[in-house]
């Protein structure tokens, strides 16, 4: 099995994740970890940095920023790269020496504001846990894998496009005004 | 459709940069000119965010559940589970109809192999190695390969839990280059040193009836078994031993030395602390071990100790 990255980027647009995840796993991981384990890293912190990876990847691409010039792998391996110096020098550097390597290689503390940290995550989490399934599963349907209305309408079982739509601004307008009443998030929205 | 249904449709287009102009500089303009619909703007910029933050939990949660990571490892570890099994069962073969005839061996060998899931050109390269092997091979001796360091973690579960997965589905989780490297260097086989003879005499006894053989280059990546322990830690290696079975264990130094010996009974010692015959802490290394069953079925690898 191997798709070329227009075929990968194509399979997320259609929400294939599966036969995404299966494939970079099995293309990009190998060489994820032999680059942890040969920098003091054991297979659990691997397949930690390699998961925080592919997230970064896919908010890259959902959020229509990745250069689809570049090449997914080599990509997903820098961002790996990135991921392991900065877990390395914060958690790990008081333990070991860093390697020669570590220590020429550029650090890039972008790569961590990608993450979703895990307060942002409870938040967000609590946030949608408000919201109700219906309207979380909806919306994640129209803005994360970008369904048609059709598609959702068969999916849902909404029985017109329209009311699908309807829906998927009321469930918008919810939101708004969840995060408004929300404290933490009222002052980012400021 | 309601104006602000209108503005909504227009603000998702333009945050997701489908909007072709003019609309796109009539949004932007708007913007500059009313606040409220840059607040509108705003909101909705921000819980697009939300929203796909909270897509990517769900891709969070789904990569755990999937446990993608694992499925590629297992696929890697049936190969070189399999490829020892085939190793085994040449060796098996060898060792009972050896150097009497090696043409019913061989046949022998290919109707053993059938058994396992592995493909049919596999089980030439192993009988014609295993041939050249037989060739050179005057005598009973122990074979102990070099050194050499799997790019990939050794294999450190049971055998059982990777041969339950089907043949087909492991070529579907190894890496498409692996596969040609492996094709490439099977043209190949007689680059590197094959075997190293270990001359230490005392092993030559133990090893009598034993051939331990790890010819094959191409499978130089997988057909080991790998353990890895650090015994500062306190931990142990676990012998791939189950209870009832007898068998004993030997691991080798660099020079080919035994540098540790147990015999197992009914399972017994089950595990290895790290320290020598002469009671010496040994030091980080991979160093190679044969685990010789007393029903003749042979296990062989490295044991890599850290400190």
């Amino acid at each position: 099995m191997g798709y070329s990255d227009k075929e990968v980027l194509e399979k997320i647009g259609k929400g294939q994740d599966d036969e995404v995840l299966k494939y970079l796993y099995a293309r990009v991981f190998p060489t994820v970890k032999q680059y942890i384990h040969s920098n003091s890293g054991d297979i659990e912190e691997a397949k930690d940095i390699f998961q925080d990876a592919i997230l970064i990847f896919y908010r890259h691409v959902k959020t229509k920023r990745f250069d689809d010039t570049h090449p997914i792998a080599g990509f997903i391996y820098s961002v790996s790269r990135n991921l392991w110096i900065n877990y390395y020098t914060r958690v790990k550097a008081k333990k070991t020496e860093l390697t020669h390597e570590q220590e020429e290689l550029e650090h890039d503390d972008n790569v961590l504001s990608e993450l979703i940290t895990q307060e942002r995550e409870q938040q967000v989490l609590q946030v949608f846990a408000e919201l109700g399934t219906r309207c979380k599963d909806l919306l994640i349907n129209t803005v994360f894998h970008k369904l048609s209305m059709k598609e959702i309408c068969d999916k849902m079982g909404f029985t017109t496009e329209n009311s699908a739509k309807t829906q998927h601004y009321k469930c918008k307008q919810r939101l708004i005004d969840l995060v408004g009443n929300n404290k933490t998030f009222k002052n980012l929205l400021q | 459709m309601t104006p602000e249904a209108n503005d909504i449709t227009l603000i998702e287009q333009y945050l997701n940069q489908e909007l072709p102009e003019p609309g796109k500089t009539m949004v932007e303009q708007r913007i500059q000119q009313d606040p409220e619909f840059a607040q509108m703007v705003q909101q909705h910029r921000f819980i697009e965010e939300l929203i796909i933050d909270r897509g990517l939990l769900e891709l969070k949660q789904k990569i755990k559940a999937g446990k993608y990571g694992d499925q590629s490892n297992n696929g890697l570890k049936l190969y070189s589970i399999s490829a020892i099994l085939i190793i085994i069962s040449a060796l098996g073969t060898y060792y009972f109809l050896g150097s009497k005839d090696q043409t019913t061996s061989i046949v022998h060998l290919s109707t053993k192999v059938h058994q396992e899931p592995i493909p049919v050109q596999e089980v030439h390269t192993t009988s014609k190695s295993q041939n050249e092997v037989a060739h050179k091979l005057t005598s009973t001796l122990a074979i102990v390969k070099p050194i050499q360091r799997s790019p990939i973690q050794a294999p450190q579960e049971t055998k059982t839990e990777a041969l339950e997965k089907a043949p087909n589905e492991l070529e579907k989780a190894m890496p498409s280059e692996q596969k040609t490297t492996q094709n490439q260097t099977i043209t190949l086989p007689k680059e590197e040193p094959k075997v190293v003879v270990s001359r230490n005499k005392e092993n030559i006894k133990e090893e009598q009836a034993t051939v331990v053989s790890t010819e094959k280059p191409q499978e130089s990546d997988t057909d080991e078994l790998e353990y890895l322990f650090n015994p500062s830690q306190g931990q142990v290696w676990l012998f791939p031993i189950s209870e009832g079975q007898n068998a004993q264990v030997i691991v080798l130094g660099k020079t080919g030395e035994v540098i540790y010996k147990t015999q197992i009974t009914n399972g017994l010692p089950n595990s290895w602390n790290g320290l020598s015959n002469t009671g010496s802490e040994l030091g980080m290394g991979s160093y190679p071990f044969i685990i010789t069953f007393d029903t003749g079925k042979i296990m062989q690898g490295f044991v890599t100790i850290q400190r």
